[in-house]
This record gives structure tokens, sequence and C-alpha cells, in this order.
């Protein structure tokens, strides 16, 4: 499989920011399976992710996000077919964040042929406060759907002769 | 009697959280305030006690845009304070590991966050909707080059960690640059263009007396070393600096502000840089200024943004220039030996001086730090802009003062921290 075809998981957050840690934790905890797709990390500026996008087909971007659902909820957008909520940009380092990355690859018609967004909802996004327990919870339940999903199926064992 | 104030309670399109409110009665202004409300973030408390060695990248994570600077100028002061010289291939790779910086941080401000200004638009995204997606992308591509700097010589991207002090953890062979000078030359030519682009915007017609504030060295055009001057005559070593600067807390910014000695406010920067060192740039850089009509005796600070893309040019052409003539140390270090002492180092980061003082045991531990970075200096410069600058427009639309005030702040490229992207513009009349 080429590079554009590969899967690309994007992790966004701040490792240092209490629960804004959930895409990094998501992507690093996928890049340490060597999985069969490829895995990055971002602070998650728009001009970042549209780099990122550059020549790939499908695209999952994981990033945490505060709309006032319950802690740990996972979030699933299409961003060919859903507008990304004002709240994938609130919680990012930067301000312009996951939303306006989306946007911005959109208008230069670099939005992938496939662009998915997971968004964890966290509480507490601190400057050196830990993940929440919840949003751990929901690192792991991510990492095991994304990986079940992305990884190529594993050759069959020989058949016995 | 009529009064009213104007006021942004978060700047959008800057890096960090920062406001500004402009007070006006009976149509004269009273006030102007730029505020930076983000949190003191203690850097100079908790390096007390630590090591020298880890200056570099503790520091480096005050910015996410510009760290290569704070890694610069505290390895420099390190540096100073223990006796060690670095020189050849080592101090120019440090010196192309800054020209990464440049173009990644002077592009991202003038494309994304400043041109919207000058066109008419909210953001980037509206600016690329509207016929300029393809301007949008060739600065994409032109900061990747930068990108690709950094992350060939720092070892990634943001918060790089190949630095260290006496030099580098792991320096390059020279048939490692290959890629990079290929890119590198692809990004010449996009650099040239984004020059002329944004010549072509219409540009306030604004100026003040300013006074300029910048390293001059000698044989190069400032980023890592030389001595402070400014346009009106200053020439002191940096270990002088504290005896001409002074820093000072004022009750609306978390930020202390930096003026000098005698009270007066100063601008430091690209615009700063090409008035004092002009002559020191490359021939292809100054034909571009020439082509453009810019020259030293700029002092209208809405035109800094074709001087940042001139200056992202220079970069370019300096990294080439840097890769040709590089050969592979020996070391990637320079031995050294700790000592107690003070080190003093200023570089120019890409909103200006940086300056860094630490107080050192004999073991290298650090005793004390001191840094001042760009946005303090310039933040009293700022808010004499918005003073001087909107003082003929006080009898238009708010929503056309608030404007200006803040192109006006962006000129700046005012680095709080991290940027914020909500507006919520509050007129209070009386």
């Amino acid at each position: 499989m080429n590079e554009a075809d590969r899967p690309l998981v994007i992790g966004v957050g701040n490792l240092h920011a209490g629960d804004d840690a959930a895409g990094r934790l998501v992507a690093q905890r996928l890049a340490a399976k060597n999985p069969g797709f490829d895995v990055f990390e971002s602070f998650g500026a728009a001009a970042d992710l549209v780099t990122a996008f550059e020549g790939r087909a499908h695209v999952l971007v994981v990033d945490a996000c505060l709309s006032g659902a319950a802690i740990g909820s996972i979030h699933r957008f299409d961003a060919h077919t859903d507008k990304l909520p004002d709240y994938l940009n609130a919680v990012s380092s930067h301000g312009i964040g996951v939303a306006q990355g989306v946007e911005l690859a959109r208008a230069l018609g670099m939005l992938p042929q496939t662009c998915e967004v997971i968004a964890i909802e966290g509480r507490n996004f601190a400057t050196g406060a830990p993940v929440s327990a919840r949003v751990t919870a929901s690192i792991a339940a991510c990492v095991s759907e994304i990986h079940n999903r992305f990884s190529p199926p594993s050759p069959r064992p020989p058949a016995p002769q | 009697m009529s009064k009213k104030t104007i006021k942004v309670d978060m700047l959008a399109r800057v890096e960090g959280e920062g406001a500004f409110a402009v007070k006006v009665k009976d149509g004269e202004i009273v006030s102007t305030q730029f505020r930076i409300f983000e949190p003191p973030r203690f850097f100079e408390a908790f390096l007390r006690g630590r090591d020298h060695s880890e200056a570099p990248d503790i520091t480096a994570r005050i910015c996410g845009i510009c760290p290569v600077a704070y890694q610069m100028s505290s390895v420099h002061a390190m540096e100073a304070a223990f006796g060690i010289t670095v020189d050849g291939p080592l101090r120019d790779l440090r010196r192309l590991l800054y020209c990464g910086e440049w173009i990644e941080s002077h592009i991202l401000h003038a494309a994304m966050l400043h041109a919207p200004d000058f066109l008419g638009y909210a953001g980037a995204i509206e600016m690329a909707n509207d016929g300029h997606a393809d301007t949008v992308k060739l600065a994409l591509e032109l900061k990747k080059a930068g990108n690709a700097i950094v992350t060939f010589v720092g070892g990634r991207e943001i918060h790089p960690i190949n630095v260290r002090v006496g030099g580098f953890y792991k320096v390059p062979h020279k048939r490692d640059f290959f890629p990079l000078r290929e890119q590198l030359l692809k990004a010449r030519d996009l650099a040239e263009a984004f020059v002329d682009w944004t010549a072509g915007f219409d540009f306030p017609d604004k100026a003040r007396d300013y006074t300029l504030v910048a390293l001059k060295h000698p044989d190069e055009y400032p980023m890592n070393e030389g001595r402070i001057v400014s346009n009106r005559g200053l020439d002191i070593p940096v270990e002088e600096y504290n005896a001409h600067f002074r820093e000072e807390h004022v009750a609306h910014s978390n930020a202390l502000q930096g003026f000098m000695t005698d009270g007066g406010a100063y601008l430091c920067g690209p615009m700063a840089r090409f008035a004092t060192s002009f002559d020191l740039m490359s021939e292809r850089t100054r034909s571009a200024a020439q082509r453009v009509g810019l020259g030293p005796e700029n002092r209208n600070p809405y035109r800094s943004i074709t001087i940042r893309a001139i200056e992202a040019l220079y970069a370019v052409d300096e990294a080439l220039r840097i890769i040709d003539a590089y050969e592979m140390p020996d070391a990637p270090v320079a031995p050294f030996m700790t000592r107690a002492g003070t080190g003093m180092a200023a570089t120019e980061a890409p909103r200006g001086l940086l300056f860094h003082r630490y107080r050192l045991e004999k073991d290298g531990t650090i005793a004390e730090a001191q840094i001042v970075p760009p946005t303090s200096q310039n933040q009293p410069s700022i808010e004499a802009d918005l003073s001087e600058y909107i003082a003929d427009i006080l009898d238009q639309p708010d929503e056309t003062i608030r404007l200006l005030c803040e192109q006006t702040i962006r000129n700046y490229d005012p680095c709080i921290s991290c940027a914020t992207h909500f507006l919520d513009l509050r007129v209070d009349r009386e």
C-alpha cells in the first residue's frame, strides 16, 4: 500500500494540559503497536493539519473537546457531511484548531477523500493536570477501535499439509 | 461631554491571550491599553535550581512558534558564562536552525494571520475561499521548508531537541542535506513571489519616528549575536542591556513592559533589523526589497508584513548559503567545564530582541534567570501606535476603528504564547 492510500491517524492536543492530551495519547498508544497505518502527533494548528493532510486519501483526527456532554463521551464526525462544531477549536492550545484546519483544507481543495474526526469529551484542561479517569478509559476504547479498524488483517496461518 | 471605550476582550489572530481597550473622551484619546491577561508562567522562577543543560529544553517550552529563539539565547548565555566559543560549522548550524524558525514564524503570521487584515477578510479560510487559495497554498509550501530545516537540524518540528550548551547532540553529514537543499531551492522562488504578493496590498499611510532597537553584527544580518544598537546612536555590548533597558509592571498586563531606562518606548523586530542591518542582507534580498520599494528608511509599521516576507526570503537564501558551505565538524559539541559566573546573550527572535541572563553556581546549577522577550519590549510601542494611528478616524464607526486597532497590533506579530480565535467587541458609551 502506498503512502496516499495508507490511513493516517492524527492525534491532536497538549500532553501537559490535563484531558487535552487525549488525542496525543491515542496516537502514542497506536504508534507503540507498530500498526499498519501511519500515526502523527500535532498541536492542532490549522496550518500544520493541512500540511499533514497533503497527499492523503484517508485521515482520522482524534482530539479532546469540551462540549458539555458527559466526561469521556466520544463524538464522531465525518468532515465531508458534518459541520464541525466550534468546540473543536475552543480547547486547542492555539485556538485555531481542528475545525478550522478542516475548513482551511476544504477551502484549499485539500480535504482527504475520507476525513473523520473523533473527539473525546474532557473536563479538566489545566496545565499540569492529570488525565481524568473516564477520559483514560475512552482513550483505551478509541485505541482499540482504531487499531481494529485500520490494521491490515493478519496473514492466515498456512493450512496443514 | 462624550465618552466611549472601544474594547476587544479577546484579540484574534495573535499568538496568545490578549485584548485592548481605547478610551475616548470628547473626541480625544485619553488612554490605550494593550492587555496581556494570560496568566504569568513563572519560567524564570522554575529555572532556578535546574542544571544549566536543561535551560535550552525548558525555555523552548515558552513558545511553540519560536522555541529556537529561546534555545539560542539560553545556550549562548550559558556559553558566555562558561567561556565557551562555538564557531565553525556548529555556529553555522545554529544559524541554519534559526533560518528555519524565521521562515516558519514569518510566513505563518504574514500569510495566515496578518494578510486577511489588508484584504478585508475575517481570516485565512475566508481569504482562501475568495480567490486566494493558490497564495495560501504557496505560503504553506514555503512554511514547510522552514519546518524541514527545524526538523533536520533540531530533531523535530516543534520544540526541537538537538540543541545543547556547547553545540548539538548530533550533527548531520553533508550528503544528508541534499533533499533539504532541493526543497529550499524551490522555496526561494515561492518566497520571491510571496514578497511581491504582500507588497501589492493597500497600506495605511502612517508612520512614526520610532526608536528602533536590534542586534548588529559586523558581517551578517543579525540572528545569533551582535551588539545592541538603535537608530538613535545606542551601541552597547549585550552585557550592558540592563543598564539601558528596564522592565516595569503595569496593572493592565500580566507581561512586564520594556522601556529604555529614560522611560521611552522602543520597537524591536523585523522593521528594526531591516533599518539597522539592511546592507547586510543578501543581494537577492536587497533586490527584492528594492523591487517593492522598501528600504531601511521605512517607518510605516503596516509594511512590516512585507519586511517579514523579505526576511523569510533572506532566511531561505542564507540557509542555502550555509548548506553549500557546510563541512561536518569533528565533534558535535565543544568541550567545556562548568564554573560560577553570570552569562548574558541576546539573539533575534522572529519578533525581535530576546535577552537572557543566567547566574550559575560552580557546578552549573542555575541560581538566577532573567528572560526578556520581544513582545514585552514592544508593548509600550503598541500602545503608542494605537494612540497615534487611530486619532484621525475617531469619527468613523466603531467597527472601522476596531479593525485598524487589530491590524496595528498585528504589525508586531505579538507572541503571547498561544493564540485565540474568539472575538467579542464591546463599545461602552456614556
